[in-house]
């Protein structure tokens, strides 16, 4: 009772926004993109997330971060499903789990990838009698390593590889400022992987930090474009117990994506992302991706 | 009658204190003789006492090795995990070079040595792994390696590279009876 009283408060007070202020786009603010796919509205019950996406022009980034060859597949499609549901008014989790199409030329192989559980919990929310005042969000995943790493592929271009061979903990914070035109996001997670035997080696990814900062701008009922910078940093890895000197990776990525509102609980979603792009990048791979999602939402 | 018993076992008896020295003393050559034949025919080689047969065989192996050729300078080589041979890349037939196909396989010869640096007496090679540990893979199993052992020489054949870097080519040997591995780096333009 008190969860739909919350949230039918907070639907009036985003269709009063929206209908009476160009600068309101609160509602449709939440989460500063670039890592999760999903994130609830707050007048939300369930939301739906269906992406395709396809990633290409691999090259490897070696460790004195110049650009080294590599024998990766052409194009690695994914079809994401992401399902969200509200647990209170200001948290909900989402269980994200995709579908994945490796290509080397005319060849191709299909697998599920590892999929990821994840909950949001708003700690401040947004506010229009202070819309300078930005969301801030604890956020927490885990990801489970059921795919096929690289570590134990078969196929000679890895094309059977779906996976990242080790589960990881994800825990962070999000702030947003988007009731204004001009948005303003930033988010800061730490990466805690297991410890697994791949490939006959007991390895160890190493602890790593994820900081993305975006800067965008909306117009109520139309939509939004943000651009972001992402920085992934690892500390040296661990195989078999022992540190690897100069193991440490560095992947710089840049990001734009588009929002468009369909209607008010449905949304279409066009975003393209350079990874390792540029800087200090080192032990990491290059690719370009573009991806296509439709969102839709379920009030209470 | 009487003097002449008397005489008689005085005579034996003398007899018998004059030959027990000659008794014992090769009572105890057999003796010898026999914990001899047991120190040679020991079955598990313990030949501690036999010092004379012993030491020929000793010289003789180190001879030997003194004999097999120098083929490692100082320093030349990687060295195994325990210290008990070195290792090289003697020649590449092919690459080293990314894999894209079967064209752009890898061949090259690894050059086994003793940690002195001499040519081993014998040398067998179990297993040829590439792994890359800066990120912390191997390779496809469609692309492991085959190869074929000569002397102290594996020529291995058919490695698929997936990425440019410094890889580690695992080599795990038998060098004179000694079981080790050596890791040696190979950078992939």
């Amino acid at each position: 009772m008190r969860l739909k009283e919350a949230s039918f408060k907070l639907t009036t007070i985003c269709i009063a926004l929206g209908a009476f202020s160009s600068d309101a786009f609160g509602c449709a603010s939440c989460g500063s993109g670039g890592d999760d796919p999903l994130i609830l509205y707050p007048n939300q019950e369930w939301r739906f997330y269906l992406g395709a996406s396809r990633a290409f022009g691999f090259k490897t980034i070696k460790a004195d971060g110049s650009f080294g060859d590599e024998n990766a597949p052409t194009f690695k499609d994914a079809l994401t499903l992401a399902i969200g549901k509200a647990i209170t008014p200001f948290s909900f989790i989402t269980v994200t789990l995709p579908y994945l199409q490796n290509w080397k030329n005319d060849m191709y192989k299909r697998g599920v990838g590892d999929p990821i559980l994840a909950a949001r919990w708003t700690v401040v929310p947004q506010d229009i009698s202070a819309p300078l005042i930005p969301q801030l969000q604890l956020m927490g995943s885990y990801r489970f390593a059921q795919a096929k790493p690289q570590q134990e592929a078969d196929n000679p271009y890895r094309l059977d590889v779906f996976g990242q061979g080790v589960p990881e903990t994800k825990l962070g914070i999000d702030i947003f400022q988007g009731m204004t035109d001009v948005k303003f996001g930033a988010a800061q997670s730490f990466l805690f992987p297991g410890e697994r035997n791949l490939g006959g080696q007991t390895t160890y990814p190493g602890l790593g930090a994820r900081s993305v900062v975006t800067l965008g701008y909306g117009i109520s009922q139309v939509g939004k474009i943000l651009t972001g910078y992402t920085r992934e940093t690892r500390s040296k890895k661990k195989i078999n117990g022992l540190e690897i000197d100069n193991s440490e990776v560095i992947e710089n990525g840049f990001f734009v994506t588009c929002d468009a509102e369909v209607t008010p609980m449905q949304m279409a979603r066009l975003t393209w992302s350079r990874k390792a792009a540029f800087w200090d990048s080192k032990n990491g791979s290059r690719n370009d991706s573009f991806s296509i999602a439709w969102m839709w939402g379920i009030a209470p | 009658m009487h003097k002449i018993r008397f005489f008689r076992l005085a005579l034996s008896q003398g007899a018998c204190l004059l030959l027990m020295p000659f008794a014992f003393a090769t009572i105890t050559a057999c003796g010898r003789e026999a914990t001899d034949d047991r120190t040679a025919t020991s079955p598990d080689g313990d030949q501690k006492k036999d010092t004379p047969q012993t030491a020929p065989k000793v010289e003789k192996k180190t001879d030997s090795q003194n004999e097999l050729p120098l083929i490692f300078q100082k320093d030349e080589g990687v060295s195994s995990a325990q210290g008990t041979f070195r290792a090289r890349v003697k020649t590449w037939k092919s690459g080293p070079q990314v894999t894209k196909n079967d064209d752009t396989r890898n061949a090259f010869s690894i050059e086994f040595a003793t940690a002195l640096g001499h040519k081993p007496g014998t040398f067998e090679a179990l297993k040829v792994s590439p792994y890359m540990k800066i990120h912390g893979h191997g390779v496809p199993r469609a692309y492991l390696p085959v190869w074929t052992t000569e002397e102290n020489l594996v020529s291995v054949d058919k490695l698929g590279f997936i990425m440019s870097g410094p890889w580690e080519i695992i080599v795990q040997a038998r060098v004179d009876g000694v079981e080790d591995s050596v890791e040696i780096p190979v950078v992939v333009p």
